[in-house]
């Protein structure tokens, strides 16, 4: 046995003495915690640990290869830089769930088996969920209402292929599986929820948005990354990948233009980039699958920087609508230069560190001949500096002055920024260091003069399309508004189905109530008041109608109800010839 | 980019006021890179 | 947060309409200049139309230009709703 603990136990484990920490000694333990699981995810080696037995199946906590470590790096890293932007939080909610959330992620990808792995899903869900709620307004909380629900719902979806696969196969082990029968495609689905596939997506720009300042970067980080490394270490090579990730880089730029929250716009732009990831790993050759994760690698980072800054913005203005901001350069030097690092990071500039994991994407996809995906990946290229390179910056800290005068943002948020913004240049200038980690192992060389001119081509190109645009006046205006996407199907449609439910079940409820409840019971009491008048004079009737001799109709109910309330009914004769016949009859059977 | 509005809070729309002389410029590249590019895949495609 | 300031008072580097032509012309030469490399420096390329004089500047400009067209004028009028539009 090693000398050390699973991977995720450091984090979560040390996330809960933050209830009780305050101030300082807080700030300290949540920097101290990544570092210290870091260390302990160092001294494990490469291999399976801590297996055990349950039901029958092997149970591992660690499965340490190349590609689980590389995940393992990234999630640490960001859960530092996460912990060092939230150290003013004091709101222990948030701190807590922050750094749980973390350690769920590294369960995640650590994980053995399907077991381990769904548990560490499901809190992966939870934390996430209390980081949307700590917002506390009306918003947030029916936000984080919507993506608890539809997060267990994909969840119950995974578990359901879990169970089946385990069934079918045999095994708990996770590995690769492959789309070829129920259970694969259940699972396939239930990670495609988190991975924010097209109509699955609506989610993550819902509820992002609305999450804390903090809370928003810890989200951006683990929930749909840890889906990315699920589907690289299940499903690569799966053709039905490609298209959905070229989907998901396509469509959700055109909201990102129109939309005028900007951590929304952010929010599209994360669905942009992770459709590069699957992409990628769709393709599935080891450039492909190389340039995914190392996308996967650059996104936490950049995508990261720039929720950061939008973070940064909203902490001091309290503002974050496009139309609200504006002429913050002057305000905050330091966190619109950050925000341009990200910005020409997410772009991928060349020496910023995007250009050095899409462009295996995009280089994969060539190989194999997708021309119309290629096609798709170099317009969302294109479109991904428009809206997140240019539109995030500009609106925030140029454009009109909006008359906001702020103090920086806070040390310890610049700190955090500074550090990412470092990263994400250093990785984009020396990308070795990341190659080495990357699960094959690759001598791809992002800067060919070629490739260099043909990006900064398509970059210079579309900033000159943006400013055409501007200065004729055909750039959409900037407007308040609520741009309707999918979640629009269970918000609205909810509320119509809600509705529908209430008519058509209220509404037999109601017949029934009224029939049954009310007017047969009151039918039949008025019936069994006296239910030899209540017949008789059913009979009269009918025999009046049958006549049509209504004239003795009066007195002949008059006479049944004198009859029936005195109980003067010829009875008596009626019983003596019956009872003469009855003797008559008897005497002829006994004779005869 | 160029006018400066005092309003307060909740700006409702945020316009993008055109510059003069630019429209035409726009509109000859955009025909330009349309036709150019329906050119090149015309050849290509 | 918000002081009552007078803006053009507080005019910096990328207010002045003069800083910003100056910024324009360099753009806008900068992005000639990238687009002349091709004159000079063959790229190498897998698909046939890269090879083409400028094929990734003028997708780049053509691929923005559709996107915020579509965006403008035929996504918002789709999906643009007041901002309430989920409150009530």
């Amino acid at each position: 046995m090693i000398n050390a603990l699973p991977p995720a136990t450091i984090m979560i484990l040390g996330a809960l003495p933050m209830i009780f920490l305050k101030g300082k000694t807080k700030g300290a333990w949540m920097l101290l915690l990544p570092i210290l699981s870091f260390v302990n995810l160092l001294a494990i080696p490469e291999g399976s640990h801590w297996t055990f037995g349950f039901l029958g199946f092997e149970v591992v906590l660690a499965k340490v290869d190349r590609l689980s470590l590389i995940f393992g790096y990234i999630f640490h890293l960001v859960a530092f830089i996460s912990n060092l932007y939230a150290l003013h939080v004091e709101d222990r909610g948030q701190n807590v769930s922050g750094t749980i959330y973390a350690g769920a992620a590294l369960g995640v990808t650590f994980a053995g088996d399907m077991f381990t792995l769904f548990v560490f899903w499901e809190l992966l869900t939870i934390s996430a969920t209390f980081l949307i709620l700590a917002r506390r307004n009306k918003a947030a909380i029916s936000a984080g209402a919507r993506y608890f629900m539809i997060h267990v719902a994909g969840g119950l979806c995974l578990l359901a292929g879990i169970i089946i696969h385990v069934q079918t196969t045999g095994s708990a082990a996770f590995g690769y599986i492959g789309l070829d029968s129920l259970a694969s495609y259940l699972i396939f689905i239930g990670v495609g929820v988190n991975c924010a596939w097209p109509f699955m997506h609506s989610w993550l720009v819902d509820s992002y948005p609305e999450a804390t300042i903090t809370g928003t970067i810890y989200l951006s980080a683990f929930t749909t990354k840890t889906a990315v490394y699920f589907l690289a270490r299940a499903y690569p090579g799966t053709e039905a990948l490609i298209w959905i990730g070229a989907g998901m880089a396509g469509f959700p730029i055109f909201y990102a233009v129109i939309e005028n929250d900007l951590r929304r716009v952010l929010a599209y732009s994360l669905i942009n980039q992770v459709g590069f990831m699957v992409v990628g790993i769709g393709i599935g050759t080891q450039l492909a699958v190389n340039g995914a994760i190392a996308h996967a690698f650059n996104d936490i980072l950049f995508k990261g920087l720039l929720f950061m800054t939008m973070g940064a913005v909203m902490y001091r203005t309290g503002k974050i609508r496009a139309t609200d901001l504006g002429g913050l350069y002057k305000s905050m030097p330091w966190t619109c230069t950050f925000c341009i690092v990200g910005a020409a990071s997410i772009s991928a500039f060349p020496l910023f560190s995007g250009f050095v994991s899409k462009s295996m994407v995009m280089e994969a996809a060539a190989n194999g001949d997708m021309r119309f995906i290629w096609f798709i990946l170099l317009f969302a290229s294109a479109g991904v500096f428009h809206h997140a390179g240019i539109k995030i910056p500009f609106f925030a800290f140029f454009s009109h002055d909006a008359g906001i005068r702020c103090k920086e943002a806070p040390r310890h948020m610049l700190l955090a920024m500074g550090l990412t913004a470092f990263l994400c240049i250093f990785i984009g200038s020396f990308p070795q260091f990341l190659y080495k980690l990357l699960p094959y192992a690759t001598d791809y060389n992002p800067y060919t003069p070629s490739h260099v001119i043909a990006q900064s081509q398509l970059l210079f190109f579309s900033a000159v399309a943006f400013t055409l645009l501007l200065l004729a006046g055909i750039y959409p205006a900037e407007m308040r508004s609520t741009n309707i996407d999918f979640d629009w199907t269970y918000r609205k449609g909810s509320r119509w189905f809600y509705n529908a439910c209430d008519r058509l079940f209220n509404g037999i409820n109601a017949f029934g109530d009224r029939v049954f409840m009310q007017e047969l019971p009151k039918a039949l009491a008025r019936f069994a008041r006296d239910p030899a008048a209540s017949l008789q004079k059913h009979g009269v009737r009918l025999l009046a109608e049958a006549t049509g001799d209504e004239r003795p109709l009066a007195k002949r109910l008059a006479d049944t109800e004198h009859r029936t309330k005195f109980a003067a009914y010829p009875i008596g004769g009626g019983v003596l010839l019956a009872v003469f016949f009855l003797g008559v009859l008897s005497l002829f059977y006994i004779l005869f | 980019m160029s006018s400066h509005d005092h309003s307060d809070d909740g700006k409702m729309v945020l316009a993008h006021d055109a510059v003069a002389g630019y429209r035409p410029v726009f509109l000859v590249a955009i025909t330009i890179g349309i036709l150019y590019l329906a050119y090149i895949f015309y050849k290509t495609l | 947060m918000k002081q009552p300031i007078d803006i053009d008072e507080e005019l910096r580097m990328f207010d002045k309409p003069e800083n910003v032509k100056r910024l324009l012309i360099i753009f806008f030469t900068s992005s000639a200049a990238v687009l002349m490399i091709d004159l000079f420096y063959h790229r190498h390329s897998i698909f046939a139309w890269e090879d083409y004089f400028g094929f990734y500047a003028v997708y780049g400009f053509v691929a923005c230009v559709v996107l915020v067209i579509v965006s403008k004028y035929i996504l918002r009028p789709l999906v643009m709703r007041k901002e309430e539009y989920y409150d009530d």
